[in-house]
């Protein structure tokens, strides 16, 4: 993913995806929500009305992940290589940030959560290889995201 | 990055439910760290769910970095639960504790 231009002031970009990054993507946008449990213990007087906001943002990004997988425009460069444009505001990056960490965390925790500082390193799968790439495009795409507000060069 | 509307949810709480104890501004929200959220995505939702500037995110970013944790706010119980269902919402781990409990 790369911004293809961006508008501080308007608070509007446009990114681009490679055609085979975009499968990716919308993989990750598939695989949303991963996370079905807290991820620290609630105090137990909230336990309930912090289930409910966060029901509720969940619901939010999953209408939000299905509008991404939607949306976006294929263009064929002079080469005839592809790629898929999406027109992204502030808002929806937020929304897509909660969606490609929520996969993120959630696929590291089926993952056994593997510590780069401890002796536990994910199982040589096919499926775990697959997994640790997922994790590491989506913190790739991001870093484009939280800085594409960013004059180049930042 | 510009303000906008954002993905916020609030609490569920209503006025019949604020007791003594949940208008006691004696909660503390904490952030733990953990091996799988960068340092540029942590210190972004800290400047999006406070409003800190980039410098107090990064200052906290490292606290829970470098310490395991850090205390973020002290706040009353229904805006503390405010903050951790935001920070959850972007799969950050948070909690609140009554301080000096």
């Amino acid at each position: 993913m790369i911004v293809l231009e961006s508008d501080a002031v308007l608070g509007k970009c446009k990114v681009r995806f490679e055609s085979r990054e975009l499968d990716l993507f919308r993989e990750v946008l598939l695989a949303y929500p991963m996370q079905k449990t807290f991820l620290q213990e609630p105090h137990h007087k909230f336990r309930n009305t912090l289930e409910a906001s966060l029901r509720a943002t969940r619901a939010q990004n999953t209408d939000a992940a299905r509008h991404f997988r939607q949306a976006g425009a294929l263009t064929i460069d002079k080469d005839f290589k592809e790629s898929w444009d999406l027109a992204l505001n502030a808002a929806d990056i937020e929304h897509l940030l909660q969606i490609l960490n929520d996969v993120r965390v959630g696929l590291w925790i089926q993952l056994g959560r593997p510590h780069p500082d401890q002796d536990n390193p994910p199982p040589k799968t096919e499926a775990a290889m697959r997994a640790q790439m997922l994790i590491h495009f989506c913190g790739e795409w991001q870093y484009v995201l939280i800085h594409a507000f960013e004059p180049s060069g930042e | 990055m510009p303000d906008v509307a954002e993905p916020l949810v609030k609490p569920d709480i209503s006025e019949k439910d604020q007791t003594k104890e949940t208008l006691d501004p004696g909660y503390l929200v904490i952030c733990w760290d953990d091996p799988i959220n960068t340092t540029h995505y942590v210190t972004h939702v800290f400047q999006k769910v406070f409003g800190w500037n980039r410098e107090l995110a990064e200052k906290r970013m490292l606290e829970v970095h470098n310490q395991g944790k850090s205390v973020l706010v002290r706040e009353r119980a229904e805006k503390a639960h405010f903050y951790v269902a935001q920070l959850q919402s972007y799969s950050l781990h948070a909690s609140m504790e009554k301080d000096g409990a």
